[in-house]
């Protein structure tokens, strides 16, 4: 079964590890490890989100959130496609017409630039 | 404060005793004095947001009171090494504005070098005596009024993560950014008993304190309270602050919920708020007019969230 180690991560950095892992990999069983039992329950909640089943666990180097999924995982609808064998494909999304904000000429300027 | 021994005097009217929204101090008959302080780490990445929030936030507590804020300080705790100073004049020219809108003057500050940022207001505000608000003075059969939204903790940890979109983040900051003070002025015009401003406890910390010691209880309808749309998404996604489960770990032995409320629902109810809206307890025969003013005034989310019941006593029921 994959493990992840979040331990040590402030939220929602946790969640986004167990994420990324789970599209990447397409993983049906996965074992995530945390530091505090806050960083625990929002874990299960995203894992629970995506169709897996949990069981929680504590042990004396952390708390665990064991997920299985019966089927493939529920994905989001802008999923980054996942790897083929041999190659690995990255896919940024930018929903917006410009990078950044805060600088709207700035942002129009970095997408024009942006070569993807 | 425990242990430590705190003098007092007869001019106190709130004081450490009581610890509400603010200390209030009689100077006369007529007028007392309003001070809070509130100051706190980055909430958005843009320094002058972050300075318009901030200040929104500091004044909210005199609102909260049932006063009107006059003078206020910067509170300045600045990487002076790490970061170019033109951020800190962004971040206090969104305090400036801010305060320039409640009609608030900036007469002073202080700073100090800090590895972490920092920014927030010490503000001093009015109010006659007999029209000071606080937590406390719940009538039994009061409706309860709350003027903003639910979900600002469970949005700024998505904000965080980097995973909400432009139109989010700028909808949350114009919340968070929204002075009380209309709602407070509409407000004043009511037979207000009771009045707190929901931040950092959520929504069922803020009105656990209201009923310690009160000889009565809350029944609210979840249905009827206001929550940011994306909310309960993102509390699905597993974005809830840590703050959320301390909130809940203390104060859930006072709530007791329905089975038809949404465990999500539960949990943002607990969601900690940043700058969040003014919680009004009023005569029931008041509370529909008080939101309809609200509504026309443009505080469009304000709703009767629930009531003051007998019992049980010192508990909040939610449907």
């Amino acid at each position: 079964m994959k493990e992840i180690d979040a331990r040590g991560l402030a939220c929602p950095a946790p969640v986004l590890q167990s994420k990324s892992a789970i599209e990447a990999e397409q993983l049906n069983t996965v074992r995530v490890v945390v530091d505090n039992q806050a960083a625990q329950q929002n874990v299960k909640r995203f894992l629970e989100s995506r169709g897996f089943e949990i069981a929680l666990e504590k042990d004396t180097d952390g708390y665990y959130v064991i997920g299985r999924c019966d089927e493939t995982p529920l994905t989001e609808p802008e999923a980054a496609p996942a790897a083929e064998a041999g190659q690995t494909k990255i896919m940024v999304m930018i929903a917006t017409d410009r990078l950044g904000y805060g600088d709207d000429e700035l942002g129009l300027k970095l997408m024009t630039n942006f070569e993807p | 404060m425990c242990g430590l021994e705190i003098p007092t005097n007869d001019r106190v009217i709130v004081g450490m005793d009581s610890l509400d929204d603010a200390g209030v101090y009689r100077i006369s008959d007529d007028l007392a004095v309003i001070q809070t302080v509130d100051f706190f780490t980055p909430i958005v990445d843009d320094p002058y947001a972050f300075g318009l929030i901030a200040a929104a936030n500091a004044l909210s507590d005199i609102y909260a009171m049932g006063g009107i804020p006059k003078t206020a300080m910067n509170l300045v705790c600045f990487p002076l090494k790490q970061m170019d100073i033109s951020i800190l004049r962004q971040i206090i020219q969104g305090g400036l504005d801010k305060m320039k809108e409640a009609d608030v003057v900036l007469i002073g500050g202080h700073s100090v070098e800090d590895r972490e940022l920092k920014y927030g207001l010490s503000v001093t505000g009015f109010v006659h005596p007999d029209r000071i608000l606080t937590k406390k003075n719940l009538s039994v059969g009061d409706c309860l009024v709350l003027t903003k939204p639910l979900g600002t903790g469970v949005i700024n940890t998505a904000i965080k993560g980097g995973t909400a979109s432009v139109e989010v983040i700028e909808r949350v900051t114009q919340l968070m950014a929204a002075l009380n003070r209309d709602a407070a002025e509409v407000m004043n015009k009511y037979r207000v008993h009771a009045c707190t401003d929901i931040t950092g406890f959520g929504l069922l910390g803020h009105l656990a304190e209201m009923i310690v010691g009160s000889g009565c209880g809350l029944e609210l309808d979840s249905e009827n309270i206001p929550i940011l749309p994306e909310a309960i998404d993102y509390a699905a996604l597993g974005m809830l602050p840590a703050g959320a489960f301390n909130n809940k770990e203390f104060r859930e032995p006072m709530v007791e919920f329905s089975s038809s409320v949404n465990p999500l629902m539960r949990d943002l109810l607990f969601d900690p708020q940043t700058s969040g809206g003014l919680l009004i307890c009023l005569d029931r025969n008041e509370a529909d007019k008080l939101v309809d003013e609200l509504h026309q005034k443009g505080i469009g989310e304000s709703a009767v969230i629930g009531e003051v019941i007998s019992a049980p006593l010192g508990k909040i029921l939610v449907n």
